[in-house]
């Protein structure tokens, strides 16, 4: 109901969003925002409540308090919902027995979108003569594809995309990531969720991290990835960090004495070392562990898995991975 | 709100569903119209004393051509035809989760609903000519050629029925409608439907008459669709016990008044209710 003052055209807005469910909280006191032009990772592990927000955000869901808007407007209050947002859900939403041509020509209706413009959608989504056969029969990536074809039916500046990846094969994944930047090339705000931070990690300028309905981190992915340095082993780390100084290059010797250095200039730390007289075992580009950093974010807390998480122990990271995608066939 | 009825519309016509139960429903019409025709004539017809009503097949009438020709309908097999289509058409944007783009497409859901009843009331249109044709088709060449009677399809009475036939299509996937909204599983919702038109209503029938509640009877959505559309006394008068007539409106349009308001009061609650829940 609240028209939020100081939000722009395509910026989403969530405040102090809140959902329960009896008495479970799926969101609780969620706040961030969503900037436009860019696109936004909106991360979590499976019920972390990406979904609910997500709902809630498009009207679907009434949010128990707080309020999440579209350039200042709730969903329900757009004049061209369509023209102004694009969602894809989950991939399952089509009628079997009706083909993925009239799924979109059904939406296409109520906003008096032509024809073509459908089949147009199909020509750049892949899937102009499968489209004509009954939906019953689709494979994922298809139904990915469709959802997509019908999230960008009425060319919105906003799009929202739920889990787009589930589902889809590396070759999907790829074609995915390239849609995306050609997406967000074009101006275009993206929120787009995931329960792995590696499967956007390359495609996303922003992060939104939650768990247990709970905002854990919010920024750039260049701000969570820290700045990148190089690793260095030697046979003396405190030499070389020693000259490494010298040279104005900071540096930080790690438990297994590696020694990472604050630059991205490897020759710069092969030289260095040359003129120290230290011999280099090693010399890598140093990222951060994005799947370690992630799992720290969100680690311990996933109550979707319960007691079994704990009577197992810590669980190491691909456990947790795989538990998570257990957690989701209940 | 044309856009969104437009495509309510589309989205009826574009699955099997609407032909698949279209043809079952005629083929029981023509089945049952053609059965019905067989009775005329005959003195075992009415199976003997109905409770002072008379025989309604003795020869031809208005009435009885208006029974004849709707007898799917008067023995109320084929509304549950449309009953099942309106249970489906919503129960299935559940079951198969399109509400979410339904809703997404037009966020309010009362545009929404209106728009779906506007298609579901234009698919029982549909239906009523399948199933006026299909009635008329098993009827006719019987009554003409086997029975050797008039037809009486020159009255204007005769035809004003079958008009009718509309409303009582429309009200009854209207009906199917309404239950699909109240509660959004498919199969229970059919099955609750259906049961209640069949057991509830014959349960209720015989109570009534049980009791004696004549003017009680008029009441139940069946014997209301029977009166709207059979406007002639088939039995031209014979010993019809008056205590009896009490269980039928005077006009059609009574009966008529009566069913829509049935069937808009249970679609506008399953409305109410449809546009404050959540859609997970
Ligand atoms: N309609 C509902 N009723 C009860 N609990 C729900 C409902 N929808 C979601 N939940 C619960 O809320 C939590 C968050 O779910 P969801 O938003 O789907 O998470 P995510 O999309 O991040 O995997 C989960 O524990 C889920 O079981
Ligand atoms: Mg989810």
């Amino acid at each position: 109901m609240t028209a939020t003052t100081g939000t722009r055209d395509g910026q989403i807005r969530i405040q102090g969003l809140t959902k329960r469910f009896g008495d479970f909280t799926a969101v609780d006191d969620l706040s961030f925002d969503v900037e436009p032009g860019r696109i936004t990772g909106f991360l979590g592990p499976n019920g972390a409540g990406k979904t609910t927000t997500l709902r809630m955000l498009l009207g679907l869901v009434r949010p128990t308090s707080g309020t999440a808007t579209i350039g200042g407007r709730d969903y329900a209050q757009l004049p061209h919902p369509l023209g102004t947002v694009g969602a894809a859900l989950e991939a399952t939403n089509f009628h079997p027995g009706r083909s993925g041509r009239d799924h979109l020509l059904v939406l296409a209706d109520t906003a008096s979108i032509p024809a073509a413009r459908v089949d147009e959608l199909l020509e750049l989504t892949g899937i102009p003569a499968a489209a004509r056969k009954r939906a019953g029969g689709y494979s994922m990536g298809m139904r990915q594809r469709l959802g997509l074809a019908a999230a960008l039916l009425g060319d919105p500046e906003v799009l929202v995309l739920d889990e787009p990846a589930n589902g889809l094969d590396p070759e999907g994944i790829r074609w995915l990531r390239g849609f995306l930047k050609h997406l967000a090339s074009q101006g275009k705000t993206i929120l787009v969720s995931s329960h792995l931070l590696q499967e956007v990690a390359q495609t996303v300028d922003d992060v939104v991290i939650i768990a247990n309905g709970r905002l854990v981190r919010a920024g750039t992915m260049a701000d969570l990835e820290g700045t990148p340095g190089a690793l260095v082993r030697t046979s003396d780390p405190e030499a070389l960090a020693g000259a490494l100084r010298v040279a104005d290059v900071t540096s930080t010797l790690q438990d297994d004495g590696a020694l990472v250095a604050d630059t991205t200039d490897l020759r710069l730390v092969g030289d260095v070392a040359l003129r120290a007289g230290l011999p280099v075992y090693g010399l890598q580009p140093q990222r951060a562990d994005l799947e370690q950093l992630y799992f720290s974010l969100t680690e311990g807390t996933n109550r979707n898995l319960g007691d079994a998480a704990v009577a197992v122990g810590a669980p190491t990271e691909r456990d947790a991975v795989i538990g998570e995608e257990g957690a989701d066939e209940r | 709100m044309i856009g969104a009825i437009r495509s309510e519309v589309r989205k009826v016509f574009t699955t099997r569903l609407w032909w698949g139960l279209g043809l079952g429903m005629a083929l029981l019409a023509a089945l049952v119209a053609m059965g019905f025709a067989a009775l005329v004539g005959s003195d075992a017809a009415g199976a003997g004393d109905q409770g002072g009503q008379g025989n309604p097949f003795a020869r031809m009438s208005i009435g009885t051509a208006q029974i004849v020709y709707n007898a799917g309908i008067v023995q109320q097999m084929t509304l549950l035809f449309p009953l099942a289509l309106g249970v489906i058409l919503i129960t299935s944007e559940y079951r198969h989760k399109t509400i979410t783009a339904t809703f997404l497409s037009t966020p309010n859901r009362w545009v929404v609903l209106v728009s779906k009843t506007v298609a579901v009331a234009a698919v029982g249109v549909v239906y009523a000519v399948l199933h006026a044709a299909a009635s008329l088709a098993g009827a006719v060449p019987i009554i003409s050629l086997v029975k050797g009677q008039d037809t009486f399809l020159g009255e204007p009475q005769v035809w004003q029925s079958l008009g009718t036939g509309v409303i009582a299509f429309a009200v009854w996937t209207l009906f199917g409608f309404g239950v699909g909204m109240l509660i959004h599983n498919q199969i229970a919702a059919t099955l609750i439907a259906v049961g209640a038109t069949l057991v509830v209503q014959i349960a209720l029938n015989i109570v009534f008459t049980i009791k004696e509640w004549y003017a009680a009877l008029k009441w139940i959505p069946g014997n209301l669709t029977t009166n709207m559309l059979v406007t002639s006394d088939p039995t031209q008068g014979q010993n019809v016990d008056p205590a009896t007539a009490a269980q039928y409106f005077d006009h059609w349009w009574q009966a008529a008044l009566v069913l829509v308001a049935y069937s808009v009061g249970l679609a506008v609650v399953g409305a109410f209710l449809t546009t404050r829940q959540d859609v997970a």
